[in-house]
């Protein structure tokens, strides 16, 4: 008996913890909590040289290695 | 022994996640929380008229000389106006479109005005050919047809804006060079040597993050006048702010950085072309500044996220000391999306504001305290 209350009590120890990693995990990234970003490079067949918007200036790397940047009016 | 073991998972999840610093401290700070005691000044704008020929197109940055405004206007024949404040009216066009050595990409523009001489200003063509003209400005305003000869720099870095410290010495914020983290460079014209300085403002040690933050920043920068050598600079893309000194060896100490929030990007990799996107959660921080010997003035457009940002327009202004220290807040009767001082009257700000940003305003900021 005393076996079976020792489980149980470690069992419930155990799913406490997972309950409350997975609330405060949910709610750090809902909350979009970060410590520093990072960045994901996505690698794929082909790009222009189209950069991002809402910027005055756009920096790409070509295939051989030259960088080229613009400015403004063509964004 | 019954509490012991209810509490003692409780107390062992803190201790994880206090661990871990799960909760952590959200980074991300609003700059206007930082003025949240500061005095509010609300101000109205009085627009000057400009006439016929000096109508705006979509005007991408301006700056104000005495009674000129020099615009950088794609009109599809030169990359700036000069409009005179008293009439409206057009006085000059300059940076001609063409494939000359003299000529311009009027898309890739970048002026302003010398640090020791006021009677020049240099503007660099960002787009390779990657070059700078010096203006003199008597030339410029006096001979019908005016076309410096370029300087071209090395083609191992580029230039996004260019001040010209001295007659030899080329200073701006440069968009790459060896790929590192460094955000400025001093360039000696006669030898080519560049010294680089003052890291992307990156907290982190994800290098590769902080090689492309420089990239994707958009900072503005203004020189402090009358200064020897002294800068500030406030990203668009994210919320920062660094403040820093070059001393006459050309060697950069920063004084004063701040980072309320960072840019998030992803980086595109093709065999063609490795370049960077914005993530949809990148907040946009000062889409302008204007500087005075004792102050800088900020347009905040943030932090609305980056698929909101069709308009970079703001009517908020929050002003620094050159210590970084926040002063006051300004909000204007309109919303603005550049704003600028001219260094020899410091007590009128000029904005560009309204659809396209193609209204010229100014506001008197001399007697707030008033």
């Amino acid at each position: 008996m005393k076996s079976f209350v020792k489980k149980a009590n470690l069992l419930k120890s155990g799913l406490v913890m997972a309950v409350l990693t997975i609330v405060v995990l949910n709610y750090s990234q809902a909350n979009g909590h970060r410590k520093s970003p990072s960045v994901i490079t996505i690698t794929t067949a082909k790009a222009d040289a189209t950069c991002y918007s809402s910027s005055s200036s756009c920096t790409v790397q070509t295939g051989d290695g030259v960088w080229h940047t613009v400015t403004n009016a063509e964004l | 022994m019954t509490l012991k073991k209810i509490f003692a998972p409780v107390i062992g999840v803190c201790i994880l996640f206090a661990g871990c610093n799960i909760f952590g401290d959200n980074d991300d700070i609003n700059p206007e929380t930082e003025f949240k005691n500061k005095q509010i000044y609300t101000i109205r704008s009085e627009e000057i008229k400009l006439a016929g020929d000096s109508i705006l197109f979509k005007p991408f940055d301006f700056q104000i000389y005495d009674t000129l405004a020099v615009i950088n206007d794609n009109t599809g024949e030169a990359g700036y106006s000069i409009i005179n404040l008293k009439t409206g009216k057009l006085l000059k066009k300059f940076a001609f479109s063409g494939s000359g050595s003299s000529d311009f990409d009027i898309n890739s523009v970048s002026m302003n005005a010398s640090v020791d001489k006021k009677s020049t200003f240099s503007v660099v063509q960002v787009n390779s050919p990657c070059k700078v003209f010096v203006y003199k400005w008597d030339s410029l305003l006096t001979t019908a047809v005016y076309k410096p000869n370029p300087f071209y720099y090395p083609k191992h870095f580029g230039f996004l804006n260019t001040f010209l410290l001295n007659d030899s010495t080329l200073f701006g914020r440069i968009s790459f060079s060896k790929f590192d983290n460094k955000m400025f460079g001093a360039l000696n014209m006669s030898s080519n040597k560049l010294l680089t300085g003052i890291d992307a403002p990156n907290p982190g040690d994800d290098t590769t993050y902080s090689k492309w933050l420089k990239i994707v920043m958009d900072d503005k920068v203004k020189y402090r006048p009358g200064s020897a050598y002294e800068f500030a600079s406030f990203s668009y893309n994210g919320a920062t702010v660094q403040i820093f000194k070059l001393d006459q060896d050309h060697n950069f100490q920063l004084e004063f950085q701040k980072i309320y929030y960072l840019p998030l990007f992803h980086i595109i990799k093709s065999p063609n072309y490795t370049k960077p996107t914005m993530d949809p959660g990148t907040k946009s921080g000062f889409g302008s500044i204007a500087v005075t010997k004792d102050k800088i003035y900020a347009l905040y457009n943030g932090p609305s996220l980056d698929n909101e940002r069709n308009d970079p327009a703001s009517n908020t202004i929050l002003v620094y000391d050159w210590t970084g220290k926040p002063v006051e807040k300004i909000k204007l009767d309109r919303h603005c999306g550049r704003i600028a001082i001219d260094e020899n009257n410091p007590g009128l700000l000029y904005g560009l504001c309204g659809e396209m940003n193609t209204h010229i305003v100014r506001y008197k900021i001399n007697d707030l305290h008033h």
